[in-house]
């Protein structure tokens, strides 16, 4: 009883530190902002190039801006923490997503708020100062709060991987010959995530290039850069053959291929995206482990004879592994 | 998809492979609209020669199992669901013939004639 009891309280003040907390400095900053509206200038700067403020817009975009971006990240964070708070412990890959919050919040609010701060009593916009000092301010500030946070929270545990049994092989006839392979595509939480991003990267470009010229350009290049990645990540194929394991992104690429002669262990394990690997797509975790993560659930592990791990999301992976082992134990 | 063969065998290895390809569809292991590998691609995972690749996808376009398009290979049609449909009732004929002793052999011919 007490027990649930500490858990809940537990998740509430994990809640209040990382989720209320960003939101309620983005939003003391930006009140305090809309105090100063009768000093500012009318339109303020809201963009600085190499010569000064080049940009000019309404003061509500930049008041905003914090609130904005905070609340986005916070809610496409939260898919990935709110597993995290049910299960109670936080991996180094959680714990970096919560005070990447506190950083980014923080950040947006004392550079924006400071360089509306540097505007007031001004008569025209074009005389702002540099605002090189509130950004630097906003980054050393931001740094502070999330390493505050990060020594608030607890202890994060090392992902854990268990170390599963050997994949059993499959049984073939002395001649017989087999092929094996999957298609992996993403789930439908992780596309709604993508297209997050997408709306994100989306917003952030035309905020850019409201402020300058050369702004359009940098977005659209920008855009198209994570439109591209993501097709590429989004589906996969994986197979297995008496060449060996192979695994290829939609466009070709990324392609990993280890053949069977480099393979010394298969295994079946259970990996849950976020605190595993940080999140989906190619990934890097403790252990020498590279990913292809996809969904949480099984995957097959396969350890190289130089003792770095390919770990794949994949249905079916019992019956990979099963061939896999069979293959390498053969050759 | 796990697809096997064996040269041992005195079925001939298009055949097999058909097969195989069916088994695939009908546990779900490859479903409607899924790609199946080129022929190049799977003769050399196999080894074996590519027209035995071919005859066997011609084969399960002749059933509707397939379509072959130039350029984008085998893709497999909607009749996958009708297979996947059937394969619980095949399930029962096979758990009832080994329960009562009778051989593959037999069934086939069984069934065959039932057909006709």
């Amino acid at each position: 009883m007490t027990d649930d009891q500490r858990t809940i309280r537990g998740r509430k003040r994990h809640l209040i530190i990382g989720a209320v907390l960003p939101m309620l400095i983005a939003l003391c900053g930006a009140l305090l902002a809309i105090t100063w509206l009768p000093e500012l200038p009318d339109p303020v700067a809201i963009h600085w190039g190499g010569k000064g403020a080049d940009g000019f817009g309404s003061a509500w975009t930049l008041i905003l801006l914090p609130i904005g971006i905070t609340l986005v990240f916070t809610i496409f964070t939260e898919l990935a923490l709110s597993s995290a708070r049910r299960r109670g412990r936080l991996t180094a890959n959680d714990k970096i997503l919560f005070v990447g919050r506190h950083f980014l919040s923080v950040l947006l609010t004392v550079g924006t708020i400071g360089s509306l701060a540097a505007q007031r009593s001004l008569d025209d916009a074009a005389d702002a100062p540099d605002i090189a000092g509130p950004m630097l301010a906003g980054v050393l500030g931001g740094l502070l709060l999330a390493t505050l946070v990060w020594f608030v929270l607890p202890k994060a545990v090392s992902p854990s991987f268990d170390e599963e049994a050997e994949a059993q092989p499959i049984e073939l006839a002395p001649d017989e010959r087999v092929f094996w392979q999957r298609t992996v595509r993403i789930s439908g939480a992780v596309v709604a995530l993508i297209v997050g991003v997408l709306v994100f990267a989306g917003g952030a470009g035309i905020l850019a290039s409201l402020g300058s010229a050369s702004g359009l350009p940098f977005a659209i290049g920008i855009s198209v850069c994570v439109i591209l990645t993501y097709t590429g990540m989004s589906f996969w194929r994986v197979r297995a053959d008496r060449r060996g394991f192979l695994v290829r992104g939609a466009l070709g690429w990324p392609r990993i291929s280890i053949p069977n002669a480099e393979i010394a262990e298969v295994r079946v394990i259970e990996v849950n995206p976020t605190a595993d690997f940080g999140g989906w797509g190619w990934r890097m975790a403790s252990g020498r482990r590279s990913g292809i993560i996809m969904r949480k659930g099984p995957a097959i592990e396969i350890t190289r004879t130089d003792g770095r791990r390919l770990v794949v999301t994949v249905d079916d992976a019992e019956v990979g592994a099963g061939v896999l082992t069979s293959l390498t134990r053969s050759s | 998809m796990l697809l096997r063969i064996d040269p041992g065998s005195a079925v001939p290895l298009f055949d097999q492979l058909a097969g195989s390809i069916r088994g695939a569809v009908l546990s779900g292991g490859v479903k409607a609209g899924e790609r199946l590998p080129t022929a190049r691609d799977l003769a050399g995972s196999l080894d074996i020669n590519v027209h035995t690749v071919f005859r066997a996808y011609q084969l399960l376009r002749d059933e509707g199992l397939v379509e072959l398009r130039r350029g984008r290979g085998a893709i497999i049609t909607d009749s996958a669901q009708r297979y996947s449909q059937l394969s619980a009732a095949i399930d029962t004929v096979v758990t009832e013939a080994r329960n009562l002793g009778i051989g593959p052999e037999t069934v086939n011919s069984l069934l065959r004639e039932t057909f006709r």
